[in-house]
Parts: structure tokens; C-alpha cells; sequence
């Protein structure tokens, strides 16, 4: 009796910690595909504005990136939501991103490619990935996560991210020309097969609404950020269904 | 005791292909050399010969030390024969650097004295003057040329030339003063504002993950207690405790008082602030006196197995002295004819055939018509590619043609039109 006590024992030790074994390396693995695939899947839909200073613009920066963001944190949410009740998803899927996004600007844009790090720095993105992870635990509501928290999500992407631009939007007189450091930068370190025109940034339209841009164009990404996390989270949630995770 | 035995399984293969993995990473990278060439041949024949006509290219000095200034100038012509099927530089077009990365900075740009700072258009069949300033910024031996990036066509490459920079990265500082007075480092600008604001959402995030972690072991466990609570009919949502609401709460809360704080720093810090350029400069041709040399252009031949261009032409000279053709260019390739003028390569990749012009038919006399033939010949075709004209559906070519004065003068005159190719 004693024998078999000890044995259960033993093995139920033993059990947790193999699952804690299994939860870091599945943690590490899921690090590793996330930050990757998202990475990716960034890169050739909006890498530009988040490569290039003089990408950052009040028009496409602030309304692009958070849009395509939210795609993969919002699916992760949902499953990590759904399947654990454990609300990190966006926060991990946006530092996963994150960090090996920091890996790849280093190595491929600074050690290889040779132009300075201020001019090839990311956006943050981990506040409004907090948020809409609050937001789920707080309300318990899908739906009105949708709504308060993605739409936070596209509406605070300029302002969290105000922090690191705002210097180099700041005037410079150069060469008689009224130019930003931002521009400098994109003038001065050569892209042979970048130039200046295929920015895709603001150009100047008639605008009412007192000349505002940002505004209007931050409550637009809201608005697509709410359509994106419901798509993204149905999504996510329907491809983890698969039949070998209920027989864990 | 299954998990154990999948988890055993599995490692020592996994940790096999992890090597071999990193093994191949690190061999690909250790192949990896540097590159010498811009694509500079890769264009079409098409492409090269009837877009952008490149002359009179100088780089000086070709030996710097990192901080110097250097200097690329010359002239083009916007080719009166641009493919109709190519959108050409009265659209967009740029003035660049074709250059490994920013081994250089550009310090100033400008087409006929005008600030190519943002991009311009051009007339076609016009002469245009550029200069780029550029500063040394990385030691090495660099091949440089001068590009016009033209919208929705790519980049047109002009000739490059060898350029070798010495010194250190590390003396290198790339300073500008702003509008408000403050001195800025390009190379290190908010660098430290950049990192710290990320350092600290990591902080939060790991903070946020740390906290909902905290329950060791995780997924397995968390996967069962939902499972069980839908099993049991129960809200699974009863697995979030009130205290666990509070937190996030509080999560949220700081989260938005840091966005709000810093948002107001921002402000505080840089007051004015102004959006991207964007504007499109003006820019007219290069005034050019009237012609006095008229070309009629009556046809050329491509011979495959001498590499032998052919063009033939009637010339009416109506300047005061006899005139004689010392040069062809085309696609960058200079055909010297060795008895008007002594031109030899820069370097190794000048694209300079110094005898490779010959013309029959000799000077054209002041007032009078002559019939010419002109024989450009020299492997630079093979070697640049050009061959591959006889491939174009249009079969047309395009080329720069340089007339000399007996009294000094020079007048280039563009011609162009079908070729035949001779396969014999």
C-alpha cells in the first residue's frame, strides 16, 4: 500500500513536471512560429512603414499597420481564450513579433545592410495588445472586446507610438529646402532601388474637418481593426479545433 | 507515462534537425560575398540603348577618407526613342546613387542646378546636367554610379566607377541642426527614447505574461479546468477570479496613463512638428544652342559573329568647320574612334572601347551632305549583353552620336531607328 502511495506520488511529481517541460517548450516553439509567421506575413503587406523612418506618415502609417497587426493577436487571443481562458494571446503574439522583428531589423538592416538603427526602428505595439487582453478579462464579452478593444487598438497606434516619431518630424532648413530629420534620412542614406516617389505616404487632397489627419484617420483604423479582430478571432478559433487537442 | 515516452522520442530528432539546421544557416552565411554589380547588364538591350543616354560622367576624387566629400557629375539625354510601352521620366523620375547600401550619405542632388531632394520629371529627347554630392561614411572599395529611378519603370543605371574610402565607421557622425536649434546625430537620433519606450512595454508585456503564467504548470492544466467546466455545463469565464479582474483593470489603467503621459512628453518636447515632403520639383532642359550637325538616318545592321555594329546616315554639316565622329555611346558603352580621340578605360569597368569606332565616309565639310558609315565594333557588346537586342520584338536602337570640330567644338546629336540582325 505504502509502496503504491509513493508510486502515485512519484509519478504525479513527475507528471507536473513534465508539463511544465512541455509548457515551455511549447512556449518557445510557439514564440519562435508567431513572431516568424507574423513577421512574415507583416513584412510583405506592410513592412515598409514599420522598416523606414520616412515611411511614418499621418495617413498610411497610422491606418496600415495596426489593421494588418491585429490579424494574428486577435486569432491567438481567441484561441488561447476560448481553449485555456488564459488572456495573453494578442500580448504574446505582439512581443513574439516584436522581439524577433528587433532580431531582423539588427541583423538584415543595420549589420548587413548597413543603415543606422534610427532609421529602421519598429512600432510598439504590446499597449494596445495589454488592452485588448484587459479588455476580454474585464468584460468577458467577445463582442465588446471587438468593439473597445480593437477599436482602441487602431485608434491609440499613433499616440503610443508619438513617443519615438514626434523628433524626427521636428523642422530642419537644409540646403534652403523645409525638410524633417525623417526625410533627411531617407534623402541621405542611399536606397538605389527605393527612392523618394514610391513612398506610399500622405500626399496633400482638399480636406475639411479643419485640416485634421491623423483624427480621422485613427477612427477609420478603428473602425477596420473591430471588422479584423472578429475575422481574426473566428479564424483562430476555428483552426484549433482539431480533434487532437481534446484527446490531451 | 505516454508523454514521457513521445517527449523522448522525439527530442534527440528534433535537436538532430535543430543542427543540422543552424549548420546549413551558418555555411549559407559563410558563402555569402560581396556583390560587385548593380544589375547593370541584366536590363534589356531595349531598355539600356533607348531610355537615358549618359555622358561626360565624372567622379572625383575616387580616394576618400571616411567623412570626405566626393563628387558624381555629368550629363544625360532622355532618349527621343523611349519605348512607347515603357512609362518614361515625364511621369516620375529620381535622381539616385546605385551604390552597395549607404556607403555614402547624399549630401546634395541636383539636375541643372535645381534640388533633386524630392523626384522631378523631364522632356524626352532633352539634355539634362546632374551633380550628387556625397560624404564618405563606411571604409572600402565601392563601385559608384549615378541612377535615375523612373516611376513604374525602375532604375536606369548611368556608368560606375571604383571609388575607395579609408579610415574608420567609428570617426563617422552625420550631424544636422534643427529649425529650433538643436544639433542632432542622424546615426543615433531617439535611439535612447526608441529603446527605452520599448523596454518599457516589454516590461508591461512580461509583466501581463508573467502574471496570467503564474500558475506552473499551464496549458495542460488550463486546457482540462475549461474542458471540465463545459463538461459540467458551468461558465468557463468562473475561471477568472474577481482578483484577477482587478489586476487587469489596474493593467488597463496604467497602460493608458503611460499612453497619455507620453503622448503629452511627446507634445511638450517637439511643439512643431511637420509632415513627410512630398512636393514634385520643376526642372527645363539644358539650354542648347540650335543644331548645326543634321542627321538622316538610313539604317543598321547587327553582325552576330564580329560583333559589328553597322549604321549608315547622311550628315549635313551647316557649322562653320569640318566635322568628324569621335564617339558612339550607347546602353553606357563608348565606341572612341582612336583617330579623333584618345580615350581610355577609368578602371577596370570603364565601358570604353578606345578604338573600337571606325567610319567611312570622313569629316563632313562646312555646308555640305554626307553620306557616313559607321562601325562600332568590340566585344563590350557580348560582355554588357547587348547582343540580346536581336531578341527585342521592336528591333530599334538608339544611340548617341559625338560630332568634333576642327576648331574644338562638339555637338551630339541622338540617332536611332530599325536594326537587322546579320546571323552569318
Amino acid at each position: 500500500m505504502a509502496v503504491t502511495e509513493t508510486t502515485e506520488v512519484r509519478s504525479s511529481a513527475l507528471g507536473l513536471r513534465l508539463e511544465r517541460h512541455v509548457d515551455w517548450m511549447i512556449i518557445i516553439i510557439l514564440i519562435l512560429i508567431i513572431g516568424a509567421a507574423s513577421g512574415f506575413t507583416l513584412a510583405v503587406t506592410m513592412g515598409d512603414w514599420e522598416y523606414w523612418v520616412d515611411w511614418k506618415d499621418r495617413r498610411f502609417w497610422p491606418l496600415v499597420p495596426p489593421v494588418l497587426m491585429m490579424i494574428f493577436p486577435a486569432a491567438v487571443l481567441g484561441i488561447t481564450w476560448t481553449k485555456l481562458r488564459i488572456p495573453f494571446g494578442a500580448t504574446f503574439a505582439v512581443f513574439s513579433y516584436t522581439l524577433l522583428k528587433w532580431v531582423s531589423l539588427y541583423f538584415n538592416f543595420n549589420v548587413f545592410a548597413g543603415f543606422p538603427m534610427s532609421m529602421v526602428w519598429q512600432s510598439t505595439f504590446i499597449p494596445l495588445a495589454i488592452l485588448l487582453d484587459a479588455t476580454i478579462v474585464i468584460t468577458g464579452s467577445v463582442f465588446i472586446t471587438g468593439f473597445v478593444g480593437a477599436f482602441l487598438w487602431g485608434v491609440l497606434m499613433y499616440p503610443v507610438n508619438w513617443v519615438m516619431l514626434a523628433g524626427f518630424h521636428e523642422p530642419i532648413l537644409y540646403n534652403g529646402e523645409l525638410v524633417t530629420a525623417a526625410d533627411l534620412m531617407g534623402f541621405e542614406y542611399i536606397r538605389t532601388g527605393l527612392p523618394e516617389y514610391v513612398r506610399m505616404i500622405e500626399r496633400s487632397t482638399l480636406r475639411s474637418f479643419a485640416d485634421t489627419v491623423v483624427p480621422l484617420t485613427a477612427v477609420f483604423a478603428g473602425f477596420l481593426c473591430v471588422l479584423v479582430f472578429y475575422v481574426s478571432w473566428a479564424a483562430g478559433t476555428f483552426l484549433c479545433r482539431q480533434t487532437w487537442v481534446k484527446k490531451v | 507515462m505516454a508523454l514521457r515516452t513521445f517527449i523522448s522520442r522525439t527530442a534527440r530528432p528534433l535537436a538532430i534537425a535543430a543542427v543540422a539546421l543552424l549548420t546549413l544557416s551558418l555555411f549559407t552565411v559563410a558563402q555569402i560575398g560581396p556583390a560587385f554589380a548593380h544589375g547593370e547588364r541584366a536590363q534589356t538591350a531595349n531598355l539600356r540603348m533607348r531610355t537615358i543616354n549618359w555622358y561626360d560622367t565624372e567622379v572625383s576624387p575616387k580616394q576618400v577618407a571616411v567623412g570626405d566629400e566626393m563628387v558624381i557629375r555629368g550629363r544625360f539625354e532622355t532618349s527621343k526613342y523611349w519605348p512607347e510601352h515603357v512609362p518614361s521620366v515625364t511621369g516620375r523620375v529620381y535622381l539616385n546613387v546605385g551604390a552597395a547600401g549607404p556607403k555614402f550619405i547624399k549630401i546634395k542632388s541636383t539636375i541643372n542646378g535645381k534640388s533633386m531632394f524630392q523626384s522631378s520629371q523631364l522632356e524626352l529627347g532633352k539634355h539634362y546636367e546632374y551633380e550628387i554630392i556625397l560624404k564618405a561614411r563606411v571604409p572600402g572599395r565601392f563601385h559608384l554610379h549615378p541612377v535615375l529611378n523612373v516611376l513604374d519603370s525602375g532604375a536606369l543605371i548611368g556608368p560606375g566607377y571604383w571609388v575607395d574610402t579609408t579610415g574608420s565607421f567609428a570617426d563617422f557622425s552625420n550631424t544636422v541642426e534643427t529649425m529650433f536649434g538643436r544639433t542632432i546625430d542622424l546615426e543615433t537620433f531617439n535611439l535612447d527614447i526608441i529603446y527605452s519606450w520599448h523596454a518599457l512595454w516589454f516590461v508591461m508585456a512580461l509583466a501581463w505574461l508573467g502574471f496570467w503564467g503564474r500558475k506552473s504548470p499551464l496549458l495542460i492544466q488550463s486546457l482540462r479546468r475549461v474542458r471540465q467546466k463545459e463538461e459540467a455545463g458551468e461558465d468557463p469565464d468562473t475561471l477568472i477570479s474577481p482578483m484577477e479582474k482587478k489586476v487587469a483593470v489596474g493593467f488597463m489603467v496604467v497602460t493608458l496613463m503611460i499612453i497619455g503621459a507620453g503622448f503629452q512628453w511627446a507634445e511638450a518636447r517637439h511643439p512643431v512638428t511637420t509632415p513627410l515632403r512630398t512636393a514634385k520639383m520643376d526642372v527645363d532642359p539644358l539650354p542648347l544652342p540650335d543644331p548645326n550637325i543634321i542627321i538622316e538616318y538610313g539604317g543598321a545592321t547587327y553582325r552576330i559573329p564580329g560583333r559589328s555594329f553597322q549604321a549608315e546616315f547622311s550628315v549635313t554639316n551647316n557649322g562653320p568647320s569640318p566635322v568628324r565622329i569621335g564617339e558612339f555611346l550607347t546602353a553606357n558603352l563608348r565606341f572612341i574612334n582612336s583617330a579623333v580621340r584618345n580615350v581610355q578605360p577609368a578602371d577596370s569597368h570603364d565601358l570604353v572601347a578606345s578604338d573600337g569606332l571606325r567610319i567611312e565616309g570622313g569629316p563632313v565639310p562646312p555646308g555640305e551632305t554626307r553620306k557616313l558609315k559607321m562601325f562600332a565594333e568590340d566585344a563590350l557588346w557580348e560582355t554588357y549583353r547587348l547582343t540580346t537586342m536581336i531578341n527585342d520584338p521592336d528591333s530599334i536602337v538608339a544611340g548617341l552620336v559625338f560630332f568634333y570640330g576642327d576648331d574644338g567644338s562638339r555637338e551630339i546629336v541622338e540617332i536611332g531607328g530599325p536594326m537587322i540582325p546579320v546571323f552569318e
